[in-house]
């Protein structure tokens, strides 16, 4: 019986202390008294901090010090949450699912990933009643807009593109000149390799970086079939149906197999590529034009503005930088206690004076929103109005359910060079795939 | 036996109920998620059978192929930090010069994070940069400097190598400890019969040492089996798929939101997991005294 009665009290003891842990917790934030109900309501309380959760490197230093304007303003401090860019995608699906988001939360948007996996019209509030919507720019709202709604803001220089930047003296000294057909891109890469130059710097390592050129030249896909975009969205055809595709993974193992990647490719890191195309020990690579100005500010052996161009990818005899429209972008939360507050920071960030501010900071060349100056400089200028008509947009942004599995492809690309994958299956597997996302997500051109 | 001296069983209940909670429960629910369609694409959840496991053992699919790579590393590691480490502990378990110095050496990277020691590989194994070509090449064996973590052929090689390194000091500590328990009697008898070290290494100590190696062996096959962080590190399953292992393409389901199918695949590692573990547990400890 005493043992009986010792174990009730004990059990007593374990329940009460587990009761009173909430009611005690004296450390309650002004998000809990937000949630709470009945007097304290949302509009009475201004909370002191909102949460951002963004990817390293989507965050400029200038929207730092426009964060600490706004708290100078409306006493609201903006807190970051920068997660490494490897573990980003994992960790918002994660804590999307469990609820347990920041206020606002970043993601790469397009118009297909913000349905399938990022489910916005559940995970996202609809900001179409802002006053930003109506200076934001179409093409890029639409990567942020289901059914008319605009659920996100970006603030992000999509007239960049990935595009081949190259160095224009090395070409030069060598009697190059900018190849427009694979053949003729294979010719440079010989001769320069001829010259003890690697011809391409090709991160391999980081995973992410060498399936661009596949993405990229859309131009030629879209060439190919006018109607492809629809097609492969209508689920009317597959990627397996036309041969391009294979044809142009099967010119980069081309390229690599002959060595244009030099010999350290798969343990090259994106990290690397500023200094290698500085120091003229590579001649290309695929990178942002934006980002040539970071090669320049190294003051290597080629830090001149002159001394870089861009051309287009010209896998499949592609002439065209297809469009980004997309973009990391910011979405709040519908459940967070500080709605009001995190759309009071992005109208902030949206302000005419406040987006002037990152490009005149040099953080951007331009930025998706009326009434702003840009500020292109000449290699890009020139680049855009080459090669950039805007007539294609970038396959994964373009082409449903390709960006989700963008990691998956480049395993098998990366298998596929070292000969463990043949080149049908590498195209079969991205089928297999979107399929696979598109049943799961239930929609109706695949049923 | 006395059964009077055998405490209660609801002694037992708190931490049963806490085990049952925080470990049973979310395992069982995890095993019955494998039988859904659950995704981050779906909102709803619907039963699905066995489709996932169809999937998992499909030859349409390399899950089989991660299956054989984790095997192989749990063969590999298993074998290798089992013999060195026992090597090394017979030798430290004499009185040698600078001991516990040894001891201490052998024991620290099993202290280090993964993480950090993952890095650390990954710089000295570098084959453009990295500490061991660079050294190679210096003595002139630039026939031996090689791409360790990016040739297909070598990079399981290099993360088996890695981790026993990591492993051995680890493993060594649990036989010193087993081989200190060992009365010096029973050698020093068989010396004067005309025993030699070989001998009494091999009828004495081993025999003596196997309840120490069973926990030994067992716990390195279930970290092999269920090994992710060190493979994430160095090759993050590549280059291609070629040291992808059953973890790593339980993380990548689930980074693309295919949360039935990767339970599904944690499930079938489960289940090995539970037969392996019981299989050598009986195996290895059929023959000893139950007191």
């Amino acid at each position: 019986m005493t043992k009986k009665v010792a174990l009730l009290a004990v059990a007593a003891l374990i329940l009460a202390g587990c009761g009173s842990s909430g009611g005690t917790d004296g450390t309650s934030t002004t998000s809990d008294t937000n949630t709470s109900g009945g007097a304290a309501t949302t509009a009475a309380v201004t909370p002191t901090t909102i949460t951002l959760m963004t990817s390293q490197g989507w965050i400029k230093d200038s929207e730092y010090d426009l964060a600490d304007r706004f708290e100078e303003q409306t006493g609201i401090h903006v807190e970051y949450q920068v997660v490494p860019a490897d573990q980003y995608a994992a960790l918002l699906t994660t804590k999307l699912n469990s609820g347990e988001v920041a206020d606002i939360w970043m993601a790469q948007a397009d118009k297909f990933t913000i349905v399938s996996s990022l489910d916005v019209a559940n995970n996202a509030v609809d900001l179409s009643a802002e006053e930003w919507v109506g200076r934001f720019d179409d093409s890029a709202q639409a990567q942020v807009s289901v059914d008319g709604k605009v659920y996100g803001l970006m603030v992000w220089d999509v007239s960049d593109s990935f595009s081949y930047i190259y160095n224009a003296t090395i070409f030069n000294e060598l009697g190059l000149t900018v190849p427009t057909t694979f053949e003729e891109f294979k010719a440079v890469c010989a001769a320069l390799l001829a010259a003890g130059v690697v011809p391409i710097y090709e991160p391999v390592a980081d995973g992410w970086h060498h399936p661009l050129d596949f993405f990229n030249v859309a131009h030629a896909y879209n060439a190919s079939d006018p109607n492809l975009v629809t097609e492969l969205n209508n689920n009317e055809t597959t990627l397996a149906d036309h041969p391009i595709f294979q044809q142009m993974i099967e010119q980069m193992k081309e390229v690599y197999d002959a060595g244009y990647w030099g010999e350290y490719a798969f343990s090259d890191e994106y990290s690397g590529l500023n200094q290698a195309l500085a120091d003229g020990r590579y001649a290309m690579a695929v990178m942002n034009m934006t980002a040539v100005q970071e090669i320049l500010d190294l003051g290597g052996t080629y830090s001149s503005p002159t001394d870089f161009g861009v051309f287009p990818s010209p896998y499949v005899d592609n002439t065209v930088i297809a469009d980004t429209p997309g973009g990391p972008a910011r979405f709040i939360y519908p459940k967070s206690p500080n709605v009001d507050a995190a759309k009071q920071y992005l109208a902030f960030l949206a302000e005419p004076d406040n987006l002037q501010y990152g490009i005149d900071q040099g953080y951007f060349n331009a930025l998706p929103f009326s009434g702003l100056d840009m500020n292109y400089p000449s290699w890009m200028a020139t680049a855009i109005d080459q090669y950039k008509p805007g007539t294609d947009t970038v396959y994964q942004n373009d082409v449903s359910y390709l960006n989700a599995q963008w990691m998956d492809f480049a395993a098998d690309l990366s298998a596929y060079l070292l000969g463990d994958m043949d080149s049908a299956t590498v195209i079969a597997n991205l089928d297999r795939r979107r399929t696979e996302q598109a049943e799961a997500a239930g929609d109706p051109a695949w049923q | 036996m006395d059964k009077k001296k055998i405490y209660p069983w609801y002694f037992a209940v708190g931490a049963l109920v806490f085990y049952g909670a925080l470990f049973v429960l979310p395992g069982l629910i995890g095993v019955g998620y494998s039988f859904t369609n659950w995704s981050s694409y779906a909102r709803d959840l619907a039963w699905v059978g066995l489709d996932n496991f169809a999937e998992i053992f499909s030859p349409d699919r390399d899950y089989l192929t991660y299956i054989k790579n984790t095997l192989w590393f749990t063969a590999a590691s298993t074998i290798l930090k089992t013999v060195l480490p026992l090597a090394l502990a017979v030798l430290l378990v004499k009185e040698v010069k600078g001991l516990a110095l040894h001891r201490a050496i052998l024991y620290i990277p099993a202290v280090l994070s993964v993480l950090i020691t993952g890095l650390t590989f990954k710089s000295i194994l570098n084959p453009q940069y990295g500490f061991l070509n660079q050294s190679l090449r210096a003595v002139g064996l630039d026939a031996l400097a090689a791409h360790w973590l990016t040739d297909p052929t070598l990079a399981m090689w290099s993360i088996i190598a890695v981790d026993v390194w990591r492993g051995t000091g680890y493993v060594m500590t649990i036989l010193l400890v087993g081989l200190l328990s060992i009365s010096s009697t029973y050698s020093e008898a068989a010396m004067i019969d005309g025993a030699n070290a070989w001998q009494v290494f091999r009828h004495i100590t081993l025999p003596l040492l196997r309840p120490t190696l069973a926990v030994v062996i067992v716990l390195n096959v279930l970290y092999g089996l269920k090994v992710f962080d060190i493979v994430y590190v160095l090759t993050n399953g590549g280059p291609g798929h070629r040291t992808e292992v059953l973890y790593t393409a339980v993380f990548s389901e689930f980074s693309r939101g295919r949360y039935g199918v990767g339970t599904a695949l944690s499930t079938v590692m489960l289940v090995v997991m539970v037969v392996a573990g019981v299989f050598m547990i009986r195996v290895l400890t059929r023959n000893e005294v139950q007191e």
